[in-house]
């Protein structure tokens, strides 16, 4: 299987969707736009991290009880939250442990990894 | 008789007239022993949907839809069906199926009956999954709204749903669908009662 295609191997490869679990973290469901903005992270940059963590059902898109529908000129719009999955929240867990594990050992054999594994793992 | 709580699987039946859905081989040979196919010579909707209670029945979700559970005579015996059925099966949850190219008359014919329901126990957020193809709908990134494209969609029909709350499952491929129903279906366990 490819690391792309397989939920640990792509919250590690991606540190967008890193960013957007780890904001979902404490389980509060927020909207997109205010996730996007906290993270600073560019408007379709956000959106294809956000469409792969749903793809692997980490996070969800819930439209909130109490919600309404409203007409627009391509159809109906549904506000939406974000929302981590018990999966998401697993998966989550676990990259933590893989990036401070890496981290740790990057430290300490620092000068003997290449360059850019130090540049991504180590940033300053 | 399927035992509790049971996850009910709704949507479309048939395609537009003409309509090629390119249905993967797997769906297309892999419809489950205990359904009777209805489509031909390309499985209907109905077919998916019973191929998705497969998957969720393999994931130990007991899964069902309406067409496996009896026979109906007249639409105006549908609806007592549905209301009958969903008052019935105690609420696991419902999967909406919602491709391009099939009416959803019928879907959004049974969102009103689910959420009237309400009471035994509620429908909320948590028990309601949607799953829209895109070209269906999509959500836009530059107002954090989802929106399903399609005009002649009235508000009307989404209102009660929307009230109620619900999760979206955006899917483009048949067999990405298959993978993202199992994964939705093992990140929402079954409920032992």
């Amino acid at each position: 299987m490819e690391l792309e295609s397989e939920p640990l191997g792509y919250l590690l490869r991606s540190e967008p969707a890193f960013a957007i679990l780890e904001a979902l973290q404490d389980g509060r469901p927020q909207p997109p736009l205010s996730v996007r903005r906290s993270l600073d992270l560019h408007p379709q940059t956000f959106k294809e991290a956000v469409d792969h963590l749903n793809d692997f059902a980490l996070l969800s898109l819930m439209v909130p009880p109490g919600s309404r529908p409203r007409r627009t000129a391509h159809g109906v719009a549904i506000p939406l939250v974000l929302r981590i999955t018990g999966e998401g929240q697993e998966v989550l867990e676990l990259a933590e442990g893989v990036r401070k594990f890496i981290q740790e050992q990057a430290h300490r054999r620092g000068r003997h990894l290449p360059a850019a594994t130090l540049e991504r793992w180590l940033p300053a | 008789m399927i035992s509790p709580p049971v996850l009910l699987v709704i949507g479309p039946s048939w395609w537009a007239k003409g309509f090629d859905p390119h249905l993967p081989k797997e769906i297309q040979e892999g419809l489950p022993k205990w359904w009777t196919r209805r489509g031909n010579p390309l499985p209907a909707p109905v077919d998916v949907r019973a191929y998705l209670a497969d998957v969720l029945r393999q994931e130990h979700h007991p899964a069902t839809l309406m067409e496996a559970e009896g026979s109906r005579r007249t639409e105006e015996m549908d609806t007592k069906f549905f209301v009958e059925l969903i008052e019935k099966l105690p609420a696991g949850g419902f999967f909406a199926f919602w491709p391009k190219g099939a009416s959803p008359a019928g879907l959004l014919w049974e969102f009103p009956l689910i959420v009237e329901r309400s009471g035994k126990p509620p429908v909320t957020s948590e028990t309601v999954h949607l799953f829209p193809q895109e070209g269906v709908g999509d959500w836009n990134k530059d107002t954090g709204f989802f929106e399903f494209h399609d005009k002649a969609y009235r508000t009307t029909y989404h209102k009660d749903l929307t009230r109620a709350g619900f999760q979206i499952w955006k899917w483009s491929e048949y067999i990405g669908l298959v993978e993202k129903v199992r994964r939705v279906a093992r990140s929402h366990p079954p409920k032992v009662k």
